[in-house]
């Protein structure tokens, strides 16, 4: 149990996907402006990161890893080579689930959530923790709190940036390096502040 | 339905051009990842080559079975690795001993050896691993044939950040490691990673602005040269020598 | 097929290298470009890649394009897409296997780099293949452009090689800040600075609601000290 409670809180803060990893930045900018939206943004990628990555473990440890379809009597198959289109695949089809049974069960999520959930397929943040959970080769449990770890820490940053952005409306910065400008140089400065959790060893 | 024959044609022609271009580059493939092993134990040694395959067959590979601290046989291909994260085939390190944070550690590891003539130790090749910064750093460290003098060391794959822990790479670093001692006159480790320059014989170079990466190679270098790791086996083979 | 010309070309190929670069100003396939910055020649990589699967997948998906139904559209691209980069991923492998160590899960990323997706919908879907090359093509370099040079900044002046030879004097210490990898955000910042010195249209709107009095001093009235 210790052991996946240090695993959530390196997934979350050392390890941070957005500020150490650098993952799902293309919507880290875009949907930072108000922490409204990216609360909504955050929560659905802990969702959509909670469900695919242990989906992605089952699959990759049940048919696509050297030597794991010996259950169906093929010892020396590897598939390894199609991982990335099967992940992708999954997330796909995983968002594509998630978007309509919340449309027809909790309509009022839905509501929330809805217009990030399209966005979310093509969110590097989601492949990425897929790929890395194989990388560093998680357990099934494992691979559960990495997803929501991996989510919440995303979802952390991107309010965090938010917060930040709302107050920044009100600065006086240069013609030219406003907006997205400026941005760049806080998240440069934030993710100089998460470094500093790097090392701590749990 | 019509209309799905154009996609349905582009996902087959998808599937057959990965499935070709995979299989077909994936003898290329494991070849280099089996010629890399080779170069970094060579590089360990001190030796670069180009000819690797006929520099690494003068090699003998034995096994060290970490529970009895015997030489052991072993048939067909094995890779440590590979058998450390198997429950059969490796042991929980127990959480005092653990210093380079490996979790859990195979029963038996290969170590490289290079016989003279007359069936003498000329160096040998330990494979080592450890947690640095930011994940397991794997390498070979070589020892000369009094078993205690170091000649190189070589990491083949580590997280660490480029230009900071991820100098480990860097040659100038690695040549402060030729010439120096691993074990006091009593046979404990007393060689580690120092900060700034090195000036005695067992200390090493620190590297700048990556203090837990020097002090996860310390710790690698302290396990599995220790009493959990090679150290007894290094005993033994030291005793031989002397007896002949 | 109607021959495409000289100008359009040109055009085609080089407005995403600065007036609308896919990085400083659409905001797109961020992502890669932190992580692989430290190095020219991993950089350089990464970047024939992308170029390379940018191009072929607008190439390929234009081509198919009028016998895409609209409500499969992204799972075909996905997949020509995902292909394309398991082939890239395969090759490097293969065939450049030191680098592919240094790119390990990044060269996979590139199927969700948005600028690939987002030109494969926003271009290649209603244009003529030729067209829709060039456009993949100019975006790949435009992507280059800022790649490569935050990894110049960052090689030379943060351990003082370029493409691994030494450039700076032998004494030149290294500079920590510049090879930790979010370096790159402030590098990215700063260029994104400088394009829209140059090019004013790019400039954001203010939206201080407080913009009438920003930038202008105080006027104390003297009257009201006097009065």
């Amino acid at each position: 149990m210790a052991d996946l409670l240090n695993l959530f809180v390196k997934t979350v803060f050392i390890e941070n996907i957005a500020l150490s990893l650098f993952l799902g930045m293309c919507t880290f900018f875009a949907i930072s402006k108000q922490v409204k939206a990216a609360f909504g943004l955050g929560i659905a990628v802990i969702v959509v990161l909670t469900i695919t990555v242990p989906l992605n473990n089952l699959i990759y440890n049940f048919v696509l890893k050297e030597g794991a379809l010996s259950w169906a009597g093929l010892d020396d198959t590897n598939l390894q080579f199609v991982g990335l289109i099967t992940y992708i695949g999954v997330i796909a089809a995983a968002v594509q689930i998630l978007e309509m049974f919340l449309d027809k069960y909790v309509p009022a999520l839905y509501n929330a959530l809805g217009i990030f959930l399209p966005l979310i397929t093509v969110n590097c943040a989601i492949l990425g923790a897929s790929l890395f959970m194989i990388e560093k080769n998680y357990s099934f449990t494992e691979s559960v709190v990495y997803g929501f770890g991996a989510g919440f820490g995303w979802a952390l940053a991107i309010v965090l940036l938010a917060g930040i952005r709302e107050k920044l409306k009100y600065s006086d910065i240069p013609e030219g390096l406003r907006g997205l400008g400026i941005t760049f140089v806080i998240v440069g400065l934030m993710s100089f502040g998460f470094m500093s959790f790097g090392g701590i060893l749990l | 339905m019509n209309k799905m024959i154009i996609p349905l044609i582009a996902c087959v022609a998808c599937a057959v051009i990965v499935s070709v271009t995979a299989v077909s580059v994936r003898p290329e493939q494991k070849l280099n990842i089996e010629n890399e092993k080779k170069l970094k134990i060579l590089a360990a040694a001190g030796i670069v080559t180009d000819k690797v395959d006929s520099e690494f067959s003068k090699i003998k590979t034995l096994y060290v079975d970490f529970e009895s601290n015997i030489l052991v046989e072993v048939n067909g291909a094995y890779d440590h690795i590979k058998a450390s994260s198997n429950a059969n085939s490796s042991s929980l390190v127990p959480k005092d001993q653990d210093i380079a944070i490996l979790k859990r550690r195979e029963n038996i590891a290969p170590i490289y050896v290079w016989y003279s003539e007359a069936d003498q130790i000329q160096k040998i090749v330990l494979p080592i691993r450890g947690y640095g910064l930011w994940g397991t750093l794997y390498g070979y460290l070589s020892l000369d044939a009094d078993l205690n003098t170091v000649k190189g060391i070589e990491y083949y794959d580590h997280k660490e950040t480029p230009g900071l822990g991820g100098e480990v790479d860097n040659p100038t670093w690695k040549s402060d490691w030729n010439g120096k001692k691993v074990y006091d006159s009593s046979g404990k480790v007393i060689l580690y990673v120092t900060k700034g320059p090195s000036s005695e014989e067992y200390e090493i170079d620190g590297i700048s602005g990556a203090t837990l990466t020097s002090n996860g190679v310390t710790n690698m270098i302290r396990y599995w040269l220790g009493e959990n790791g090679y150290g007894p086996v290094l005993e033994k083979l030291r005793a031989k020598a002397a007896n002949v | 097929m109607k021959a495409i010309s000289v100008k359009e070309t040109r055009k085609l190929l080089f407005t995403p290298i600065v007036e609308n670069n896919p990085i400083a100003l659409q905001i797109l396939g961020i992502c890669s470009a932190l992580a692989v910055t430290v190095k020219m020649d991993v950089t350089l990589i990464m970047c024939i890649a992308l170029t390379s699967v940018v191009t072929l997948s607008n190439l390929f998906i234009s081509i198919i394009r009028h016998y895409i139904p609209d409500s499969i559209r992204i799972i075909v691209q996905m997949t020509i897409i995902s292909s394309l980069v398991i082939i890239v991923d395969e090759l490097l492998k293969a065939y450049a296997y030191e680098a592919s160590k240094q790119l390990s899960v990044f060269v996979g990323l590139i199927i969700t780099n948005c600028i690939v997706m987002g030109r494969a919908e926003a271009y290649a879907m209603k244009n003529p293949p030729i067209k829709s090359m060039l456009d993949g093509f100019g975006n790949g370099l435009g992507y280059s452009f800022v790649l490569l040079i935050v990894a110049a900044v960052r090689e030379i002046f943060g351990s003082g090689t370029f493409f691994g030879m030494q450039l700076m004097p032998e004494n030149y210490p290294i500079n920590n800040f510049l090879l930790l990898p979010p370096s790159s955000f402030i590098i990215i910042g700063i260029m994104i600075w400088v394009i829209r010195s140059f090019s004013k249209s790019q400039v954001e709107e203010n939206e201080n609601p407080l913009k009438a009095h920003t930038f202008k001093p105080l006027k104390v009235k003297k009257e009201v000290a006097s009065g």
